[in-house]
């Protein structure tokens, strides 16, 4: 332990002495200044925007002028997707999803309004903010540092001399792999505070949820670099020249940052192709046409006509105590919702299949792994785009529910034109709210990456422990 | 010269690094053409399902003019055609973007802007911002397409190749024999590198030929694909020309392939990405404002508001007066509806047309930084000649309202008159949508 220590200090001070590191770790802590003015600054807008628009709409809920409830579900209303602070550090697929949808009676509309649909060809050569610090230039720092690590002290002749007097090659190892991985410890620690406490003093407001998910995450980028260290120095170590190390880590790093992902992406929609909207939508349309739409009276209508008359044992619909109409209303909408949900959970299922190709690619590739791990932690990932989708049909369910109920129970047949509501009971109806998913949820949904990347920590050490 | 180039051709014929990176150039231009491809396929096979069922609803359209009108069910289909009113209720128009050949070359932003869409005459803003299904995930990816490979993998197989050109001759200790040997350091080794850009030429005629013979369809325009040929030469020749500057530097080898890394990193990626997300930060769009015009028209049926409603609406839209109004108009609740429409409509182009002006803002503003780094210029050639970019879904969003605006007027005129519709009129005046 002592020589592990010794070693540790005077590789620091080596490290200390290198120029590469010093301006590659000052242009980054730039960057990443740069990074946060300019997420705090979009956080903002975004989150004004949001509130801004969910009141307003409310507003216009509750303001509506007295109408038949059925009326007022068509009217409807709109779920717009919460500003999340954890896009500071992550914004993952937010950029590419749609950010509201309208919620009326008998559809389920599409999310629109997604900022990738406002911008130009260049996002698609990258978004800059700190997840890509943290995901690309940090491991390009790694990658400088410790190619030369080994390979250089092979060269001179420094390795052998060491290894033959008394230091094991996996103490020396792992003393070059704890100095470099102290020195990123310091600068993701810069990153991770300075963008907490930034944050606070411009007013953004983080729950203990949010400040688990952070930690958490500083916890997973340790790994990832741990382990991004640890793989380059094994280059570095088989390499036989300094040249070879740098130019091997150099193509390990463009293959794994920039071609693999694309790749796989790539393969998944090739594998797994998404129907158009239109096939879909049809799909649909023809599953609802053959069963109850609420509006016309075919024979699905007719049963349900039937086994209320029989139940309420009478011989008309108009001496039902209850409104015939919001009783097909509510039925039709049941309808069309259940084979909307089968539908939607047949081309989720296959959006799961495409990215369970990146998922198992990130065996031999831990940035997939770390990609995922922080959009799940940052709730900016599939599991969280999916759940707000499925919270705001939730929600669509019951308001037009709600109304139908009321129309079902408080007016007759045939008063459509006449039976109104009015503020009180549009009161009734509870706005649409959106909590991301907990921290044990997003954990869950980045399970098998976080096991993935302990697995691959824990071979690489087995590796490492042979080093002689 | 002669002998030089035979000299460095012997060098490259017999490394083995040259010929395992062209094998995979090649290989990822065929990649990237056949996932272009597949990708133009695809959008065109959904065009054209569309284009069939618009032309079924067409026919079915023209019939019902002429259906038997004693059956009910005729009698519908009959008034439905006829009356402008309800034509105008149960009309669905489709519009579709056709992509360009070109984008087989360069999928740009095709997967992200919508690019069909079915539209009712009234309520434009409710269905004119729906999108293809997509993987958000695999979106924010990208895609590999020919184009990725010209403006990241061709520079990376370049600084592969030079990046050691003069760092070599020194660290093998024959520097000084060249200096002595050769009247001109500079000139010397820019003969040498014009070798590399003779062979980088020749591979990216190869990768164009193979692009145009095997997988553009025929008839496509010739002159385009040869301005982006040389457009795609003067890249290469860029990151050459950077490569032979860096190593005339005189660094180590090590010291030349970090410094063209971070070249690439910084134009590739860094520089086009820093420009954007400023440029987004700067230039804001409110997708939520056009919330106000997406929320279906309700109107009461009180003659009162729907009187009220008119009188706004004729003040706007003059044209569509009647000279001698009814007192009691059958129609009222139909034209109020309309009206009301058009007007929610009118307030929509607004917000839509700050949407356009900000999204052009920073499209311009983009447009012009691209002329200080290569690779965004270059990207920005081949999206415009691929119709892939903002301003052409900003080209197809302003026809698709315009033309909206043709059909809407269609209906509204011949509502606000005497309400009919005839074969002939339809025929003849019903807008074509030609995109």
């Amino acid at each position: 332990m002592a020589v592990l220590s010794i070693l540790i200090k005077n590789e620091l001070k080596l490290l200390s002495q290198n120029k590469v590191l010093k301006w590659l770790s000052i242009t980054i802590l730039l960057l990443g200044i740069i990074a946060l003015w300019i997420s705090i600054n979009e956080y903002k807008f975004e989150n004004a925007t949001r509130s801004y628009f969910q009141e307003k709409h409310r507003r216009m809920w509750l303001e509506q002028p007295p109408k038949n409830p059925h009326m007022a579900a068509h009217y409807g209303t709109f779920a717009f997707k919460p500003a999340n602070p954890l896009s500071l550090f992550d914004k993952g697929i937010r950029n590419f999803s749609g950010s509201f949808t309208y919620l009326e009676a008998h559809r389920q509309n599409d999310f629109v309004g997604s900022p990738a649909q406002n911008s130009s060809i260049y996002l698609r050569m990258g978004e800059f903010n700190l997840s890509f610090l943290l995901q690309f230039a940090i491991p390009l720092l790694i990658l400088a540092i410790a190619s030369g690590m080994f390979s250089k002290e092979k060269q001179h002749g420094i390795y052998s001399f060491i290894t033959t007097n008394s230091v094991s090659g996996s103490v020396l190892f792992y003393a070059k792999s704890l100095a470099i991985f102290s020195m990123i410890l310091g600068i993701i620690f810069l990153i991770f505070a300075g963008t907490f406490f930034i944050s606070l003093l411009s007013g953004i407001d983080w729950n203990s949820q949010q400040i688990g998910a952070i930690l958490l995450l500083f916890l997973m980028y340790l790994l990832f670099y741990f382990c991004l260290i640890n793989l380059t120095l094994i280059i570095s170590l088989n390499a036989h020249s300094f040249k070879s190390a740098f130019i091997m880590s150099c193509s390990a790093w463009i293959f794994l940052f920039f071609l693999l992902p694309r790749l796989a992406s790539n393969f998944a929609n090739d594998f797994y192709p998404l129907p158009s909207n239109i096939a879909f939508k049809s799909a649909i349309k023809k599953d609802i046409d053959n069963g109850i739409d609420g509006h016309s009276r075919g024979k699905r209508e007719e049963i349900v006509i039937d086994s209320l008359l029989k139940k309420y044992k009478v011989d008309s619909t108009n001496k039902l105590p209850i409104n015939i109409d919001g009783v097909l209303l509510m039925k039709g909408e049941g309808y069309s919702s259940t084979v909307y949900e089968i539908h939607f959970k047949k081309l989720q299922h296959k959006i799961f299949q495409q990215r369970a190709v990146s998922t198992y690619l990130g065996v031999i590739n831990p940035f997939l792994l770390i990609r995922n791990i922080s959009m799940s932690l940052c709730n900016n990932n599939l599991e969280n785009e999916f759940d707000f989708r499925e919270k705001a049909e939730v929600y669509r369910n019951y308001f037009v529910q709600k109304l139908n109920e009321n129309m079902m129970l408080k007016s007759k047949e045939g008063e459509f034109k006449t039976y109104k509501i009015h503020q009180k009971e549009f009161n009734q109806i509870k706005d649409f709210s959106y909590q991301g998913l907990r921290l044990f949820q997003s954990l869950q949904s980045c399970m098998i990456d976080i096991i993935l990347l302990l697995g691959l920590l824990f071979f690489i050490q087995l590796f490492i422990t042979k080093i002689k | 010269m002669k002998s030089l180039f035979q000299y460095e051709l012997i060098f490259l014929k017999s490394s083995k690094t040259f010929w395992v990176l062209l094998g995979c150039l090649l290989l990822g231009t065929l990649y990237g053409l056949q996932n272009g491809r597949s990708y133009y396929q695809k959008q065109v096979e959904t065009i054209e399902s569309i284009k069939e069922n618009d032309l079924k609803t067409y026919q079915e359209s023209l019939k019902n003019f002429t259906a038997d009108t004693i059956t009910q069910e005729g009698k519908m289909q009959f008034y439905q055609a006829t009356e402008a009113s309800s034509a105008m209720f149960s009309s669905r128009i489709n519009v579709y973007w056709q992509p360009s050949v070109l984008s087989i070359l360069s999928i740009g932003n095709r997967d992200i802007y919508p690019y069909y869409q079915e539209l009712l005459p009234i309520s434009l803003y409710m269905r004119l911002l729906k999108n293809e299904i997509a993987n958000p995930l695999t979106l924010l990816t990208g895609n590999i397409d020919f184009l990725y490979i010209i403006i990241f993998l061709i520079p990376l197989f370049l600084i592969a190749l030079t990046f050691n050109l003069v760092a070599f001759d020194k660290e093998s200790n024959i520097s000084s024999i060249i200096e002595i040997s050769v009247p001109n350091k500079v000139g010397f080794y820019g003969k040498r590198y014009l070798i590399y850009v003779t062979i980088i030429t020749i591979i990216l005629a190869i990768m164009f030929l193979i692009a145009t013979i095997i997988f553009l369809p025929k008839g496509v325009e010739f002159s385009s694909v040869f301005i982006l040929f040389v457009m795609s030469a003067l890249y290469t020749y860029f990151w050459l020309g950077l490569s032979l500057g860096i190593n005339l530097l005189g660094k180590s080898s090590t010291t030349n392939i970090s410094i063209l890394l971070v070249c690439w990193l910084f134009f590739t990626v860094l520089m086009p990405s820093v420009i954007n997300q400023i440029m987004i930060n700067k230039y804001p769009v409110e997708t939520e404002k056009l919330t106000n015009n997406i929320r279906r028209i309700q109107i009461s049926d009180d003659e009162r508001e729907h009187n009220k409603i008119l009188a706004v609406f004729y003040a706007h839209y003059p044209q569509y007066k009647p000279l001698n109004p009814l007192k009691h108009d059958e129609l009222s609740f139909d034209k109020a509806y309309f009206a009301q429409g058009q007007l929610n409509d009118k307030e929509g182009d607004q917000s839509f047309k700050e949407m356009i002006e900000n999204m052009e803002s920073k499209s311009g503003f983009l447009n012009v930084s691209a002329y200080m780094n290569p690779s965004m210029l270059l990207q920005k050639m081949f999206c415009n000649y691929s119709k892939t970019n903002l301003n052409d879904y900003l080209n197809y969003l302003r026809y698709v309202q315009q033309y909206n605006g043709k059909v809407k007027d269609f209906y509204l005129k011949r509502t606000f008159q005497d309400n009919r519709i005839t074969l002939e009129d339809f025929k003849k005046n019903y807008p074509k949508f030609s995109y």
